[in-house]
């Protein structure tokens, strides 16, 4: 049986498992809601900017927008892109990698150390290698917070093609950026908590851990960010999106809700980037947990 | 300390298979947890087709050594081969291996069917076979009816038998069986017991139990453990002595004789036992009212030496409690292991 086979198994299962647990439904209603109200309030934000530049119509709202960046010294093609962004959706596609871990975490955290706990996982190592399992539960967990993230995504831009915020053509193409982004970030998290999962027998431990690691993770991003807001406080003229996605610090590739400006941004080579750290990322924690984990005693 | 032994009968196996000749064979196998040695350089050879037990009290490495056969642990030092692998050989021992672990529960929230079935495709067993594979083992256990409940509802006896039967799914070459009836009634265990001596011939099953009754009854050959040591194996025949000594527990006289003045116990005719062709020597535990009579198996056999002994007793007016070959297996772990 190939490894490839083992994998698509155990992933289908941990989804089925996630879909259909009373854990798993409680928190897709929680975080259905809390997004319906982070569309809402996303949307409210969008109509005071419009409010503020003074332009209802969404051409004439661009326009303008592209304008005010450009005099704040910002490349006009950069400014061109960034203005024709859907502001609900990339301020909810923020919103988004923040839920991302929360979600990984609370659906993540006992998917191996559960086994490991109730001693399941002996049904398993005897009939799957165990990297094929362990990448299994990984692409399980990130596919079922996947599909909670492609929920709200669709849901958050009907609400703002509803609004007239965006047209048709951007449902299908911001829409589907948005959440492919959303996506690869919760990757990121996911291949984290799997490997603090396999760790731990106890899955109230490994919950604790997987809050500590993403902790440690969301630190740097912090300081960076911290460092960047100065800087600008300092300097007026200074764009922090533009200042962010050219001047990344090395630390701040530790924290993956950092990557959305680069996936975001209209350059390839930060695009590239951003996609590359995300999947070192899961190649080194994924890779890490399959090689302790076929050395660990069940 | 090496052990191999050949049963006295091999049934013939029931269906052709090709089998590895050694199923599963310990090389100095050593298994330490910090600094506590729970296995001592155990070498073990347990051969294809034999029902073999592994015995010792708590704490004598029997789960330890069980769970380095089912990959579980990874040994400290020695090599565990299983059918001619390497214990962890997944892709080379996929549906040839099944394994009872005594305390791993099932996934709470998998329908019976759904659990057995995605073991059975991960045996590479293809949907419509895995359905089926999963329906016979189920039927095998007499769990038929519970295919559509949640694992959460099964009772502790059913979900061992649950457990079975993902290890007994299409028909493995190994089974490894971690006290398969403990904890389960005796109607259900007796069950389980028939079971487990139906495989007889089909392939290997290895059973780690307390139970050295159930042991006695369903097994070719054992290993006794002790303290992670090997303290002597072979086949159940020769664990028990069964072929060198019978045991004869002696019955009081009736309470109506007592009153009549006889003794409590009819004087034993030790002299004319003694007489018996083959017999060796004799031993009599008076708190027991056990006589043990030793016998060379080359000149007699046992079923001769009862028939002899008894008649002799009986001449004596003897009262006769009980008669046994050999010492039992329980007695004889008692003899060998501490406390």
């Amino acid at each position: 049986m190939s490894p490839a086979a083992e994998i698509s198994l155990v992933a289908g299962r941990e989804l089925r498992k996630s879909i259909r647990s009373v854990k798993g439904i409680i928190l897709g209603i929680l975080t259905l809601l809390a997004s319906f109200l982070t569309v809402l309030i996303c949307i409210w934000i969008e109509t005071g900017v419009r409010t503020k530049v003074g332009e209802g119509g969404t051409d004439a709202f661009r326009d303008a927008y592209e304008q005010a960046m450009v005099k704040n010294g910002t490349e006009a093609g950069v400014a061109h892109y960034v203005a024709h962004m859907p502001l609900s959706l990339i301020l909810f596609l923020k919103a988004l990698v923040w839920i991302g871990p929360l979600l990984v975490a609370v659906l993540g955290f006992d998917s191996v150390s559960g086994d490991l706990q109730h001693r399941s996982i002996r049904f398993w190592t005897v009939r799957s290698r165990r990297w094929s399992y362990l990448l299994g539960k990984f692409f399980g967990l990130w596919g079922i917070v996947s599909l909670v993230t492609l929920a709200l995504t669709v849901i958050s831009s009907i609400a703002v093609l509803i609004r007239g915020y965006i047209t048709a053509t951007d449902f299908f193409t911001w829409g589907a950026r948005c959440w492919l982004i959303s996506a690869f970030i919760v990757g990121t998290w996911a291949s984290v908590a799997t490997f603090v999962s396999s760790r731990f027998k106890t899955p109230l431990l490994a919950l604790l851990a997987t809050f500590a690691a993403f902790f440690c993770m969301w630190l740097p991003g912090f300081i960076g960010w911290v460092s960047r807001l100065t800087s600008a406080i300092n300097d007026t003229s200074n764009d922090l999106h533009a200042q962010h996605v050219n001047d990344i610090r090395w630390y701040e590739y530790l924290y993956p809700n950092g990557y959305d400006d680069l996936l975001l941004s209209p350059k390839p080579m930060h695009v590239a980037a951003g996609f590359g750290a995300c999947a070192v990322y899961m190649i080194v924690f994924v890779g890490l947990a399959s090689a302790l984990f076929a050395k660990k005693d069940v | 300390m090496a052990a191999e032994t050949s049963p006295e009968e091999t049934e013939k196996p029931a269906k052709k298979k090709k089998i590895h000749e050694s199923a599963v064979k310990l090389t100095n196998v050593t298994k330490r947890f910090g600094d506590k040695l729970a296995v001592d350089e155990l070498t073990l050879n347990v051969r294809a087709g034999w029902i073999y037990g592994l015995i010792g009290p708590n704490g004598a490495g029997k789960t330890t050594t069980f769970s380095m056969m089912a990959g579980y642990l990874e040994p400290t030092a020695g090599q565990v081969e299983v059918l001619g692998f390497q214990a962890r050989s997944v892709d080379e021992l996929r549906g040839r291996v099944g394994v009872l672990p005594q305390d791993a529960l099932l996934p709470a929230l998998d329908r019976v069917s759904e659990f057995l079935i995605h073991m059975a495709r991960l045996q590479n067993l293809p949907t419509t076979k895995a359905i089926g594979a999963a329906r016979d083992a189920l039927k095998d256990v007499g769990g038929l009816d519970w295919w559509d409940m949640r694992c959460s509802n099964l009772s502790h006896g059913m979900a061992k038998r649950v457990s079975l039967a993902q290890a007994l799914l299409g028909e493995p070459d190994v089974v490894l069986l971690d006290e398969p009836t403990a904890g389960l009634d005796p109607r259900v265990a007796y069950d389980v017991r028939q079971l487990v001596k139906s495989l007889k011939g089909k392939c290997t099953v290895i059973i780690s139990s307390h139970n050295l009754q159930e042991l006695e009854e369903v097994c070719d050959a054992a290993a006794i453990l002790d303290h992670g040591k090997l303290i002597t194996s072979g086949t159940i025949a020769e664990l028990t002595a069964a072929a060198e000594e019978i045991h004869v527990r002696i019955g009081r006289a009736t309470k109506a004789a007592q009153a009549a003045g006889a003794p409590k116990v009819q004087p034993i005719p030790f002299d004319a036992i003694r007489q018996i062709p083959g017999v060796t020597r004799y031993e009599f535990d008076e708190e027991r009212r056990d006589l043990g009579v030793f016998f060379d198996r080359k000149q007699t056999d046992a079923e001769t030496v009862i028939g002899q002994t008894l008649w002799q007793l009986l001449n004596a007016q003897v009262r006769i409690s009980g008669v046994t070959k050999g010492r039992g297996l329980e007695q004889r772990v008692m003899d060998l292991t501490d406390d």
